[in-house]
């Protein structure tokens, strides 16, 4: 095995070019458990933890910018109030130690259904960057995940950053798990409220073989919010937001739940989630007046 | 490969690394440093926590070609001398150690803890070790070995 | 008295700074490296086994398979006890189970030996493996009781008649799961061979099974086996027999003529040493209209292994533990294509949590409180032998006082579903817990030299319990010299033989004889002061002189005084050495448990927001360390309640949750607010120091009391363990 060392995303895209099978590792949270587990023993290493490119971040006024390999711990204390969905599904990631080392780019490039950030992703219209010697690429996180495990990275491609706009409204996540901490989702849910567009972006985890928006539920959302003169929601509106967000879900049984249990769960976690963001929303709007 | 890394202060160079192997399996089984403990190997339980640069990261994460260059700080490295840190000297104080093999992973943690938030909430406390099993339990009992350090 | 103080442990300086080695923590020079190969199918026979590119691989020394796998000395019997499982792998192409081992391969590192292991072939003839147990239920059989004598089928006047004729009846059906004890260090042997002498370094609960059983199995004598541990990072009984990988790895070596090293990953340990027993219980109680019960009928089928029958998890509390004249117990097995179970810390809390959560719901159907309904039927005498009082050894009902006072437990209870807080239902449980103790064979030597120093060994272990520094004072107060005067050796079968830590016993037994060896080499050493003409004790009787703080004076003159270090001078080193108990013996102990938990009642999230224990361990000898264990016995019996279960892919009989992401124990944020009160009175018929067990008492209780907490506050009732949340909805 090899351990490629590149120090700029120019050399790390031209030795992904040469060595396509080279296996990216930044904070290692996914590719040394393969390792370790001897699960996988790829030909090369690409080390991105020396890219200083990939770890930086910038914003604009509607626009944050962040690196692939931006741990967690930084991505929560440094744009945390830019992006507070973000920041909420980060704090769930694993302990401090995983998220002083794990990365968006890592959960990106894993794909697993089960990924924390992936909600959020989806729900906040994000970008995901990705370059390879040949150029670059903007995919839609919505168009990213292919399935279990697969995304829509090309051998010689590397996420290089994830491009979401700011918050402009109430954003929270929420998971269900058997524990207080350490926890891999049984189910998740994202919400972000998008004020400026009158319309709200939703989205599930571990609850089908991809992450996945849910349409019909942020549709609904579009009928019956009044954005200019925000009203307590009727239970029954949240009730029929969270039977549309379990709809869209196709889980599966397994050591985590039962299929019919992460239904269920997605349902409450979304209408509680909803409840939450617009009840902030109107806090919001009634201080602003 | 060649792997040069300075650990508890001293600059140590390492030969025939295979470039697979962690941080931690550089340090128990070539430098001779069996304090942080191999017990899951997939960052679940931390007993091989260890500071990399400041931070407190799963050696077992961590490939040893990412180490290069980089500061390690083990538990081996926490005392001067005879004297314990505070952190350590409270874990045997409050009683918060029993079998002792997710010991010095906790004790990196809860330095760790320490340095960043002197005084740290019950709250805090929890989740700031919330990737540290003790199977024995002793939960209780780190609580208040880090509650006894912070006032120390 | 230093004993009872809470002393700080003498070994915790080594493990805070990482100073305390471990099994795989020996450096060896020419170590080389095991790595086993386990089967992926459940049940079937290889067909062929290809090793040609592993053998080929860089690096490696040695592919052993069942074709040219080690030949033993000895077949392990039957009855699985010291030895974990009867199966000894690599003798044939038969599978019982997945994750049996199929071959080892043996490498000059870990990595190439790991590597090599990926390239060895293997093709199966798969047949359909039993994975079940509801669904084999018809095939159940009582077991043989074996050398260890468990007991399966008990009975006292007649339960089922007295069942019929009750005016309140309640029935439960019971489901407890398969579990892993998961002691955070990793099971590991290092075998070390010198000309016909092994040196084994090996993660042990028990130094003797270890030396007797490897001996055995390598046809050579025991003095030949040196086993050395001294310090074990948890076993919970993963490691309190002598399975397979031990004695392979040590015959590998023998045969490889170098040192070999194996520690199994993580996913191993789930099919390399036990597992609790699934069980499906079965269990009725009869009483009157007051609560007074007149009959349980209890009867539990466990899983059993395809070689061995046997199933640890007694269930003696229903048949012990409260009055009640009429009783029937049965206990049955089913085989299955999955590891030999093994006791895994708190055997009878299995059945425990039925007996317990039937109470409760004896409660519920009596409107008796659950406290009261347990006082109203205290046992003062043995109920399968009313002639025998408790007396001294059991006191339980201050157990229930003291935990009551400290939960504060209310008299009146409000009704199932009917407290809210902060969106959650609330609710109280309480159970009793109680587990038997024991103590058996331990040996402690002494040896005082000139500087009044006392070095005392033992071949014991500390699994984490305490007892480096239980034995420190109980020395040290023996002797009457301070605790830095006493260092205390153990973990190594050069030392005296001692007792296993299994059972709770290590603490009575080898705390009992380390008491002794003290006294003896005190009065030894006040002999020679008394008969010694230079002494300033000398011509007193004996009896008048005793010591403190290192020094031997004259009860009646105190001024007439020398140190211990003074007559060791003139005198020379001193030994004694000290042997106890006579023959093994049995206690109990007990203790009340009362739990609170807040519900989700839209997700069915369960967190336990208080836990109190009260419990009778005898003397206490040590409150900082038996207050640890006792915490963290009652966290096991919450992560029994509501996280941990191993889970099987019912085709493949494969562990899907062989990791500790997918098999959960508790973590620190689930620990809620834990209380612990002691009864501290001795119990002199247990240990002559009068104490008794504590690691494996307070994993009872717990459980029950969560589950009954959780009926509490939800008004269900589920009787299914763990009490995952899909199961409240």
């Amino acid at each position: 095995m090899e351990f490629l060392r590149p120090v700029s995303l120019g050399e790390a895209l031209e030795m992904k070019a040469a060595r396509p099978e080279a296996v990216p590792i930044a904070g290692g949270t996914d590719v040394m458990v393969e390792l370790n587990f001897d699960h996988r023993r790829p030909a090369a290493l690409l080390d991105l933890t020396r890219v200083a490119e990939l770890a930086e971040w910038s914003r604009d006024d509607s626009v944050v910018t962040f690196g692939a390999a931006l741990p967690y711990t930084r991505l929560i204390n440094e744009l945390g109030t830019d992006l507070p969905g973000l920041a909420i599904a980060s704090r769930t990631v694993g302990s401090p130690q995983i998220r002083n080392r794990g990365t968006v780019g890592g959960n990106l490039g894993a794909a697993s259904p089960a990924g924390d950030t992936h909600p959020v992703l989806l729900a906040s219209d994000a970008v995901v960057e990705v370059a390879s010697a040949r150029g670059t690429r903007s995919i839609p996180a919505s168009e990213f995940y292919l399935g279990v495990k697969r995304n829509a990275l090309e051998p010689d491609e590397l996420i290089t950053s994830i491009r979401l706009p700011k918050a402009t409204g109430p954003q929270q996540f929420a998971k269900v798990g058997t524990r207080n901490a350490m926890v891999i989702a049984v189910c998740s849910f994202a919400i972000s409220l998008h004020p400026n567009e009158s319309r709200a972006g939703a989205a599930i985890g571990s609850a089908a073989p991809t992450p996945r928006r849910v349409r019909q539920a942020e549709d609904f959302l579009t009928e019956v919010l009044d954005w200019e003169s925000p009203q307590a929601l009727p239970d029954s509106a949240k009730r029929r937001f969270g039977e549309l967000v379990a709809s869209a879900a196709e889980p599966i049984d397994d050591v985590r739940g039962s299929a019919a249990y992460r239904k269920h769960a997605l349902a409450v976690l979304a209408r509680r989630a909803l409840g939450w963001a617009w009840d902030a929303y109107r806090e919001g709007e009634r201080s602003c007046a | 490969m060649r792997v040069n890394i300075t650990v508890n202060g001293e600059a140590r160079q390492v030969d025939d690394v295979w470039p697979g192997e962690s941080l931690l399996y550089v340090l128990r089984e070539r430098l001779g440093l069996p304090g942080s403990k191999n017990a899951c190997e997939q960052g679940e339980c931390g007993s091989c926590t260890v500071y990399m640069d400041g931070t407190p990261v799963c050696a077992c994460l961590v490939a040893a070609g990412q180490a290069e260059g980089r500061e390690v700080r083990t538990v081996e490295g926490l005392a001067s001398g005879d004297t314990l840190d505070r952190v350590q000297q409270a874990f045997v104080d409050a009683g918060a150690v029993q079998c002792g093999f997710c010991t010095p992973g906790l004790v990196v943690a809860a330095h760790d803890l320490l340095t960043r938030t002197p005084q740290p909430s019950d709250p805090e406390i929890r989740e700031a070790l919330a990737g540290n099993l003790c199977r024995c339990t002793g939960y209780e009992k780190i609580l208040d070995a880090v509650r006894m350090a912070a006032r120390s | 008295m230093i004993i009872g103080k809470p002393l700080d442990r003498v070994d915790g300086p080594a493990k805070v700074t990482g100073a305390a080695k471990y099994a795989a923590d020996q450096h060896i020079p020419g170590l080389t490296h095991a790595v086993l190969v386990t089967s992926a199918i459940a049940r079937g026979k290889i067909i062929r086994i290809d090793t040609g590119q592993a053998a080929r691989s860089p690096g490696v020394l040695s592919v052993i398979t069942h074709h040219n796998g080690p030949r033993f000395a000895y077949q392990p019997p039957k009855h699985p006890w010291i030895y974990g499982q009867t199966h000894v792998p690599l003798q044939n192409d038969v599978i019982y189970h997945s994750g049996q081992i199929v071959a080892v391969v043996i490498a000059d590192t870990l990595e190439r030996a790991r590597y090599a292991a990926t390239l060895i072939q293997i093709d199966y003839a798969v047949e359909t493996p039993e994975i079940s147990v509801e669904a084999n239920l018809d095939k159940a059989f009582i077991p043989e009781r074996g050398p260890f004598n468990l007991r399966y089928e008990y009975r006292r006047g007649d339960a089922h008649g007295a069942l019929a004729t009750a005016p309140v009846r309640v029935s439960g059906r019971y489901r407890t799961s398969m579990q892993h004890h998961n002691p955070m260090e990793p099971t590991a042997t290092t075998a070390v061979w010198d000309g016909d002498h092994l040196t084994l370094y090996e993660t042990t609960q028990a130094l003797a099974f270890t030396r007797q059983k490897t001996a055995e199995m390598l046809g050579v004598d025991q003095k030949q086996v040196r086993v050395v541990s001294p310090y074990l990072g948890g076993g919970f009984g993963a490691k309190g027999y002598v399975w397979p990988h031990t004695f392979i790895t040590a015959a590998i070596a023998r045969s490889l003529g170098r040192p070999v090293k194996l520690v199994l990953t993580r996913a191993q340990s789930y099919t390399m040493h036990g597992h609790r027993a699934e069980t499906v219980q079965e269990l009725s109680v009869g009483a009157t209209r007051d609560g007074t019960i007149t009959a349980f009928v209890h009867s539990a089928v466990s899983q059993t292994s395809m070689l061995n029958e046997v199933s640890w998890e007694e269930m003696d509390a229903t048949t012990q533990l409260y009055a009640c004249p009429n009783a029937e117990l049965t206990r049955r097995v089913v085989r299955l294509n999955l590891g030999t179970p093994t006791p895994m810390r708190a055997p009878l809390s299995v059945g425990g949590y039925a007996l317990e959560s039937i109470m409760d719901e004896l409660s519920h159907a009596t409107g008796v409180n659950p406290l009261e309904l347990r006082l109203r039927n205290y046992s003062t005498h043995n109920p399968e032998n009313p002639s025998q009082p408790w007396g001294t050894g059991k006191f339980l009902r201050d157990c229930y006082e003291l935990g009551a006072k400290l939960f504060d437990w209310p008299h009146r209870l409000p009704r199932p579903r009917s407290t809210r807080r902060d969106g959650g239902w609330i609710g109280v449980g309480m159970a009793t817990a109680f587990h038997p103790t024991y103590v058996s064979a331990a040996t402690v030597s002494i040896r005082m030299d000139a500087d009044g120093k006392a070095l005392v060994r033992s071949a014991t272990q500390d699994i984490g319990t305490g007892t480096y520094t239980i034995v420190t004072q109980t020395v040290a107060d023996a002797l009457g010299v301070p605790a830095k005067s006493v260092r205390f050796e153990l973990g190594d079968t050069n030392f005296a033989p001692s007792a296993p830590s299994i059972g709770s016993r290590t603490a009575a037994s080898v705390g009992t004889a380390a008491h002794h060896a003290g006294s003896a080499l005190k009065d030894k050493v006040i002999a020679i002061a008394v008969a010694d003409h230079r002494s300033p004790l000398y011509g007193i009787p004996a009896a008048q002189v005793t010591a403190a703080d290192g020094q031997l004076f004259h009860r009646l003159d105190p001024r007439r005084r020398e140190t211990y270090a003074d007559v060791l001078r003139r005198h020379g080193p001193v030994d004694s050495e000290a042997v106890w108990p006579a023959a093994p013996g049995i206690s109990r102990s007990y203790g009340a448990v009362f739990a609170e938990v807040t519900v989700d009642d839209a997700t069915g999230e369960v967190r336990v927001t208080r836990l109190v224990g009260a419990f009778d361990i005898g003397r206490v000898l040590n409150a900082k360390t038996a207050r640890s264990q006792a915490i963290g016995g009652m966290i096991w019996g919450l992560g029994t309640a509501l996280t941990e279960h191993t889970i099987v892919d019912e085709h493949l009989g494969r562990i899907l949750t062989a990791n500790l992401s997918g098999y959960l124990v508790p973590v620190e944020a689930d620990v809620p607010d834990v209380d612990i009160a002691f009864v501290d009175k001795a119990d002199p018929a247990a240990s002559d120091i009068g104490a008794k067990g504590v690691g494996e008492l307070a994993s009872n209780g717990a459980t029950a009391a969560i589950a009954n907490a959780v009926c509490h506050a939800t008004g269900r009732r589920v009787r299914d363990l763990p009490i995952t949340p899909d199961k409240l909805l």
